[in-house]
């Protein structure tokens, strides 16, 4: 582990892989505070640029983005109101009032700073956690890894769903389905292909990501323009003072360390991610929070602030637990880095850890020094990139369409793909319209292929049989998480049907 | 009946998923393969028949929503339609096409300067300067480091080569 530590520290540590974090967070900061665009849609937008430059960089790049993203969607949040990501909803609850009572500054520095503790903590238990877990998982064959692909694809869907599980479900399984698209990798036969040379090799998964949210977010924000016209105000240059008083630090320490350790292991969970640890972090500070300062809560708590803030940023990191050493990811923001990963060729999992050392530890080495850039470089300059706020948007939208379109055509050299891109986009368009959660498609695209290997390797295995499913203590403990992750909404449905019929009866 | 958006959700994502497996069901196959266990159709069908299912499901539970709910209740729902937002959507989108038509036979400047300026001016950016500023030196910018900086090729164009 050391070595590889080393190994990791003197990756993450080369000037150029310095200056990628740099200009990740940075970017990442840009985007995520732009309403409507979120991190996916941040690195979505970058992975045409990590082709160009070698793994580890590419992910370290990603990891800063996906920060950035985090950071810059706190301080919309705080300054207008206007969350960039979902993940920073519950930021706006308090740092909103914060802002409105002149205190913008003092919210976007104690978002700033929990982000960096939250990150810190979790990047400390991600260092012990994803290497013991990589060992653990060495010992997984094909029917355990057809067991937990299924259960990555049930639990996103049961978390990840605007409160609709069974639209979570049909939109992992339209991934699923464009999946099939092209030539099946076993046997070489064409699949819905139509005759289309230029479907042979399948949709690419950067065409999918771009189409299904950096377009569809861009387009969506001009047919929504009036909607949020009228809730976003435009923010002041003068955000006021950064400081943080001793008593203030002192109030917020616990609330901080609390929320780092829940915000980490709902981050390692499938599917939860960070707007689900924000909620569960705020929701449990307010809970233990005593009478008077509940009051406080949604008036401009500094706990309200504090909780989510570190508990969305140890979410980041967690989530990347089952991504590297699993090669499932807990989010839908993982789920996009696992497709650029699988695109540079490098297979996520257990093997990671002993195939590609340089990727597996400079990632996290990054992630620390992801939090240290946000915290000395982002923070300062945060009245400044907040001036983004102002910029024209008809001028940004088009500017994120073209780099969009050229980012896939620039991987491909084929203008049939921009094509493509126009067709997804109206689909998402239309998805996002009815109420689909975008996360489950992309999620479902990229682990089909594993999803079907896996499964075809098993029946191998065990002459067609599906025995291995029961025989294989750990594939059926997988199996039996799954299947309770799936039953868990219908569960709770009926919970609250009876409470709701008890209260009628009551009244 | 009013149609929700869960259940026009829920209908087109039926019609979807019988389409693809019908679609499933003509991959073709090698030779003795329908013996196997697992082929090429396996998981398609498979995917065709669960997407059909769980939108059947969804399909009816929204009807079953629809009987509990008021008729206040269901007339709830935000209108999604604003014109003006729509007519540009569709116009980007419509320009995206054009630019995937033109960007190889034009090649990448005169292709790109037309498609930002366009652009802009469809989103109602009507300033000379700032149409000429937010299009032209970005896309020459653009195009030195891709072709100058980083050795990508970007097309100059079929039509003048």
């Amino acid at each position: 582990m050391s070595e590889g530590l080393l190994l990791g520290l003197e990756t993450a540590f080369s000037i150029q892989n310095i200056l990628f974090v740099i200009f990740g967070c940075f970017v990442g900061t840009f985007i995520g505070m732009l309403p409507g665009l979120g991190p996916i849609t941040a690195i979505a937008l970058m992975i045409p640029i990590t082709y160009g430059i070698d793994p580890s960089s590419g992910m370290i790049l990603m990891a800063g983005v996906y920060y950035g993203a985090i950071f810059g969607g706190s301080t919309s949040s705080i300054l207008i109101n206007a969350p960039g990501v979902a993940g920073t909803v519950a930021t706006s609850f308090d740092g909103y009032p914060m802002a409105l009572k002149g205190q913008a500054g003092k919210a976007l520095a104690l978002a700033a700073y929990s982000s960096f503790c939250g990150g810190t903590i979790a990047a400390i238990f991600l260092l012990v956690a994803a290497p013991a877990l990589s060992s653990i998982s060495l010992s997984f064959q094909s029917p355990d890894y057809f067991a937990l692909l299924l259960l990555g694809l049930t639990a996103i869907a049961a978390f990840s769903g605007k409160g609709s599980f069974i639209k979570s479900i049909m939109m992992t399984l339209f991934g699923l389905m464009l999946s099939t698209v092209g030539t099946d990798q076993a046997s070489g036969i064409e699949r819905f292909t139509f005759g289309q040379i230029d479907l042979l090799d399948g949709i690419s998964f950067l065409l999918i990501a771009m189409s299904m949210f950096a377009l569809s977010e861009a387009l969506m924000s001009i047919i929504r323009k009036k909607e949020t016209e009228d809730t976003m105000k435009p923010p002041t240059a003068d955000v006021g003072s950064l400081k943080l008083t001793k008593e203030e630090i002192k109030e917020v320490a616990p609330t901080v360390a609390r929320s780092s350790v829940l915000g980490f292991f709902v981050g390692v969970l499938p599917g939860a991610g960070a707007t689900i640890a924000s909620f569960l972090a705020y929701g449990l500070e307010r809970n233990l929070a005593t009478a008077k300062q509940k009051l406080k809560f949604g008036k401009g708590s500094i706990k309200g602030l504090a909780a989510p803030e570190t508990a969305n940023n140890a979410a980041c990191s967690g989530s990347f637990v089952p991504l590297l050493t699993l090669g499932i990811p807990g989010s839908g923001t993982t789920a996009v880095m696992l497709g650029a990963l699988m695109a540079y060729g490098i297979q996520p999992g257990p093997r990671l850890f002993i195939d590609n050392p340089a990727v597996f530890w400079s990632v996290i080495v990054s992630m620390y020094i992801g939090n240290i850039v946000l915290l000395v470089i982002n923070l300062p300059l945060i009245p400044y990139i907040a001036r983004a706020l102002t910029l024209p948007k008809q001028l940004l939208t088009v500017l994120i369409l073209f780099f969009s379109l050229i980012g896939v055509y620039l991987v491909s050299f084929n203008a049939f793909d921009i094509f493509m891109m126009a067709g997804f986009a109206i689909i998402a368009i239309g998805l996002r319209l009815l109420n689909f959660s975008m996360s489950p498609l992309i999620l479902g695209f990229i682990l089909g292929g594993m999803l079907e290997q896996n499964l075809r390797r098993s029946l191998t295995l065990y002459d067609g049989s599906i025995s291995f499913m029961w025989e294989r203590p750990i594939t059926l403990t997988i199996l039996i998480l799954t299947a309770l992750i799936l039953l868990m909404p219908i569960i709770s449905s009926f919970k609250k049907k009876n409470k709701d019929e008890a209260v009628v009866a009551e009244i | 009946m009013n149609i929700s958006r869960d259940k026009l959700g829920a209908l087109i994502f039926f019609i979807f998923s019988s389409c693809y497996g019908y679609y499933a069901f003509q991959i073709p196959l090698y030779p003795g393969e329908e013996y196997d266990v697992f082929t090429s159709q396996s998981m398609p069908k498979l995917y065709a028949i669960s997407g059909m299912l769980f939108s059947a499901l969804a399909l009816v539970l929204s009807v079953i929503e629809d009987f509990r709910n008021t008729e206040d209740e269901q007339s709830n729902e935000k209108p999604f339609f604003d014109k003006k937002g729509w007519t540009q959507c569709a116009s980007l989108i419509g320009l995206m096409v054009f630019y995937g038509a033109t960007l190889e036979p034009f090649g990448f400047i005169p292709a790109t300067i037309v498609f930002l300026n366009l652009g802009y001016l469809i989103l109602g950016e009507r300033r000379p300067k700032v149409l000429f500023i937010a299009s032209v030196p970005v896309v020459i910018v653009f195009w030195a480091i891709m072709t100058q900086l980083l050795g990508i090729y970007l097309s100059t164009g079929e039509l003048w080569s």
